[in-house]
């Protein structure tokens, strides 16, 4: 019981401060004797802690707190007291220019990445909402359960979509996508993949997207396409394409019977042109049949009015039974589950995802940086703002003498931080303009975002500002509130102490270490950088040019620029070495059946010589016709062919389309691919007719005229396409570009975190030589050094630091060494000690100015003005 | 007089009526739970007595300390002038209802 009458006594005075409750507490005492005697004393314990919160929350005790406070003013927050809170914070801030330039430029650069992830946020709940009827269109979505394993797939089998359109009433529209289309057209040598989409013209009663030229039916229609706005101009210009025929690698020519008109980009769905289902008979009879099983990338979008949902998704089910025999077959149960389109994003990332997805996890961990960044920020703010406290003290007393309370100390303390972050948040607002672009380049599938500000996104900036401005305003709110008036007129602050406490220690080391740990990252990333272009790649790539063929005869262009003297050799090839290769082949041992998967390069006799490939064993190709053709291979694709123990000729091996090749020499093995791809089993064939490529080796100490004698070469042979030359080491350089990416991301983050824990760094430096001016005055009249000044001030975080790199290092080590290689690729020995040490050096040496900065300035002023000052 | 009388206020008035000059927090609120057989809590009870001291209804003041409650004081209610009007009031409007109903209301 006395336990219970402390903690009752304590809440009553935590929510009623002063209030008159004595009676209160009797009537409860009384309340709960009489309990206890007429049933046991849990009960009597149970009912008693129900009146007690019931008081606690009631108008009785808030109306005995108010009469109780003994303030005679107003109580709440009027116009005139905000003004006046605004006017003193404005003053102040005026005065401490350099406190608020601190603050203003550490917050908002905590804030820009915070911005951002608020930005994407919201965006992405806008996403699809601008289909009419939005939110009643539903994708159809398949659990599969296979031996015990429960898989959500955003696919239907194709049997049960068409079953469900004729007998389903209750769907208003719907539409069935395959995404399997991906026309390939050449385009300056390069192979475009286009991003396409079977569908009928129901797509168009679904989605909101208007036709600017030709008409929905045409999709009816074989080798019809639909296709974008931005598609249109990419592959024709400004000329119209409407009636255009588009020849693709893979699909024949498609003609364009159909432009879309531009679109919003925020929604999930992602084409380049839409074709009917028609267009592929093989295609269409295998997505028309009643297919159960095997339905991959087969979606299906319906609009169902909301009250009619639980009832189709029944009848959908019962189709779906019908289903179960096929199912049975493959030893699998489904059942279908109704996904809005706009929860499609951000949402939950299921498998085979149609479209665009930004799962919530990667938000999450995305607000996870944000906050990394932004929490450190909003420390520094609290701790520099707890700093001034030494002159601000004074203001605190007379107020609180004159009859201040502690809730109005307070709320001017959030109002000067609010005002603080609204400033901030505005600067943040500009450098979220400048990194936007930067972002949308670095981010996959960012380009659907458009980060536009719309007013809609500042207002909510704003109420981000006001949140941050009033939780960082608690901390220090608090402190001053508690100050007693007297200390406070007397001597300054009572806590007027030298040292810092453990945990503004601790968060000093954490930012650092944080700041370490993102200085490495570039570190360990530069260095994979500058190895992977230095690295031995095991061929020629010093002054190559590649020129795109364009269909062009190889035979022209060999002899037009043999003859030029700068040009010393030329050669074709299917594919720039150094780049990724595209394309599975399978070849097998004559009348075997294991296969080798390999890559195919198709080159001409010229290749391997041009490019100092060593050889293993055999001679390079010809240009010689024979029965069998000859190929030649890598040292990988050997080992694989041995491996499959063929009888009969080891150099014969039959290709994937029955061709019957000799293999008349073996390459060494060199990195025809990017250093992060293995080395895959390689043939190259004689074809050059097929070939996209030609290498021109040119030795000239006049780069720019050989270039324009080339281009003069080539206007004059092929005047109707453009010249458009490469070279092999730019090419190589731009096929790392992840890694540039990925050094931008770690710098970007590193430059925030490094401008935030300096200004910290900073705001403690100036906190505790400011409180010791007097005892630095003392020392210095006493005969001290102005080294050991300096080692006395600066002593301790050189000490927090020493920590700092204890914890970082080690953990860095780690995540870089273990965990970031093993997704890039280690190209080296991995994490090296220069890096650390640079990283190191750089992180430290703006510490140590900041510091030095500000000890200077105290240990070099007069001892005798400090000590009168005081 | 400011506004209505509540169903509840009105039993929490007749109720210190009924009790007198021992009518405070615990008995009225064990009052209550007798007669009317209702469970309220303390909080309720409370607010109630607070606004009904701030209507006009009631006055209270503090009691001696007594050896029962932890020489706690109670807090003792008085109804005042304006809730003896308010009450007699609305014991005219019902009895008049009452005669006036068209069919039998004393049910059993």
């Amino acid at each position: 019981m006395k336990y219970m009458h402390k903690i009752t006594q304590q809440l009553f005075h935590l929510f009623g401060g002063r209030a008159e409750v004595e009676d209160l507490l009797g009537d409860l005492d009384e309340v709960y004797y009489s309990s206890k005697e007429r049933s046991n004393r849990l009960v009597a314990t149970w009912n008693y802690w129900r009146h007690v919160c019931s008081l606690l929350l009631s108008y009785a005790l808030r109306r005995r707190a108010r009469e109780a406070s003994y303030s005679p003013y107003y109580q709440g927050v009027s116009a005139a007291i905000l003004k006046s809170y605004l006017k003193v914070s404005l003053r102040n801030l005026k005065q401490q220019r350099t406190f608020t330039f601190l603050n203003v430029v550490g917050l908002s650069t905590g804030m820009s990445i915070a911005l951002l992830a608020l930005a994407m946020f919201i965006e992405l709940q806008n996403f699809d909402t601008f289909h009419p009827h939005a939110e009643e269109i539903y994708q159809l979505n398949t659990q599969v359960i296979k031996d015990g394993n429960t898989r959500l797939l955003a696919s239907t089998p194709p049997a049960l979509t068409y079953a469900a359109d004729e007998k389903v009433s209750d769907i208003l529209a719907s539409v069935h996508i395959n995404d399997d289309f991906f026309p390939v057209v050449k385009k300056a040598g390069n192979e475009l993949a286009l991003r396409g989409l079977f569908t009928s013209p129901d797509f168009f009663n679904v989605f909101a997207m208007p036709l600017k030229e030709g008409t929905v039916e045409s999709l009816s229609e074989p080798d019809n396409v639909i296709i974008t706005e931005e598609l249109a101009l990419r592959l024709f210009g400004e000329a119209a394409a409407l009636g255009k025929v588009i020849q693709t690698e893979n699909w024949g020519s498609l003609k364009v019977s159909g432009v879309l008109e531009k679109f919003p980009k925020r929604t999930h769905l992602r084409f380049e042109l839409l074709t009917g289902f028609q267009t592929s008979a093989a295609f269409n009879a295998r997505h028309r049949t009643a297919q159960w099983t095997d339905f991959k990338s087969n979606y299906y979008f319906m609009r169902i009015a909301d009250e009619k949902k639980e009832l189709v998704l029944d009848q959908l089910e019962r189709i779906g039974l019908t289903g179960q025999p096929a199912m049975d077959q493959a030893n699998l149960s489904a059942s279908f589950q109704l996904r809005p389109l706009t929860e499609i994003n951000p949402g939950i990332s299921i498998e085979d995802e149609f479209g665009l997805v930004f799962d919530k996890q990667t938000m999450w961990f995305f607000f996870g940086i944000a906050l990394l960044i932004l929490f450190p920020a909003c420390f520094n703010y609290s701790n520099l703002s707890i700093t001034r406290a030494l002159k601000r003290a004074r203001e605190i007393g007379i107020r609180k003498v004159i009859g201040s309370q502690k809730k109005q100390i307070m709320e001017q303390f959030l109002v000067e931080t609010v005002l603080v972050s609204l400033i901030s948040v505005a600067l943040a607002t500009v450098l979220f303009h400048l990194i936007r672009a930067e972002f949308i380049s670095m981010l996959v599938g960012a380009s659907a975002l458009s980060f536009e500000i719309t007013p809609q996104l500042l207002l909510i900036f704003g109420l981000f500002a006001l949140v941050t401005g009033i939780l960082t305003g608690l901390i220090p709110g608090a402190y001053f509130a508690k100050i007693s008036p007297l200390a406070a007129m007397r001597n300054g602050v009572e806590e007027g102490k030298v040292s810092i406490s453990g945990i503004r220690k601790g968060l000093l080391v954490v930012q650092f270490a944080l700041t370490l740990g993102f200085m490495m990252g570039i570190g360990v990333l530069a260095k994979q950088y500058f190895t992977v272009l230095n690295y031995q790649t095991g061929f020629n790539k010093e002054n190559i040019a590649v020129l795109p063929l364009e269909n062009h005869n190889p035979a022209v262009v060999r002899s037009t620029f043999e003859s030029m003297p700068e040009v010393s050799a030329v050669s074709f090839s299917s594919s720039i070495p150094g780049t990724s290769l595209s394309g599975l082949n399978y070849a097998y041992f004559t009348g075997g059946l294991d296969s080798v998967r390999y890559r195919q390069l198709l080159v001409d006799d010229h290749f391997t010589q041009q490019l100092d490939l060593d050889f293993v064993w055999g001679q390079g190709l010809d240009d010689k016709h024979y029965q069998k053709e000859q190929v030649l291979v890598n040292e990988t694709f050997m080992a694989k062919i041995q491996n499959l123990k063929g009888n009969g000729d080891s150099l014969l091996v039959q290709l994937a389309n029955h061709e019957e090749v000799v293999i008349v020499g073996v390459l060494k093995d060199y990195n025809h691919e990017p250093l992060n791809e293995r080395i895959e089993p390689l043939l190259l064939k004689y074809a050059p007719e097929k070939a996209s490529f030609a290498l021109l080796t040119v030795a000239t100490p006049d780069m720019l005229s050989t270039v324009s004698n080339l281009e003069a070469k080539w206007d004059q042979l092929f005047p109707e396409t453009i010249f458009n030359v490469k070279f092999l080491e730019q090419e190589i350089e731009d096929s790392y570009e992840y890694l540039r990416t990925g050094m931008k991301i770690l710098g970007f983050l590193a430059i925030l975190a490094l401008v935030i824990s300096c200004l910290g760094l900073l705001g403690m430096v100036i906190y505790l030589t400011e409180n010791r001016t007097k005892e630095v005055a003392i020392r210095k009249i006493l005969g001290a050094s102005y080294k050991s000044l300096l080692a006395n001030l600066s002593g301790m975080f050189f000490k927090m630091w020493g920590i700092a790199i204890l914890i970082a290092v080690p953990i860095a080590y780690l995540i870089f060494d273990k965990f970031m290689l093993g997704l890039f690729n280690k190209f080296n020995e991995g994490v090296g000690i220069a890096e650390i040490l640079l990283s190191l050096l750089l992180t430290l040496g703006l510490g140590v100015l900041a510091i030095l900065w500000q000890t200077h300035r105290v240990v070099n002023v007069n001892p005798s003005e400090n000590l009168r000052n005081e | 007089m400011k506004g209505f009388l509540g169903e509840f206020e009105e039993l929490v008035l007749l109720t210190i009526a009924n009790l007198g000059n021992e009518a405070y927090g615990a008995a009225i609120l064990d009052q209550i739970a007798q007669r009317a057989n209702r469970k309220i809590s303390l909080g309720a009870l409370h607010s109630t007595l607070t606004r009904l001291e701030e209507k006009g209804f009631l006055e209270s003041q503090l009691g001696e300390p007594t050896a029962t409650r932890g020489g706690r004081r109670k807090r003792y209610f008085t109804l005042t002038g304006t809730a003896v009007t308010a009450l007699s009031n609305m014991k005219s409007l019902r009895d008049d209802l009452w005669s006036g109903a068209n069919f039998n209301l004393s049910a059993e």
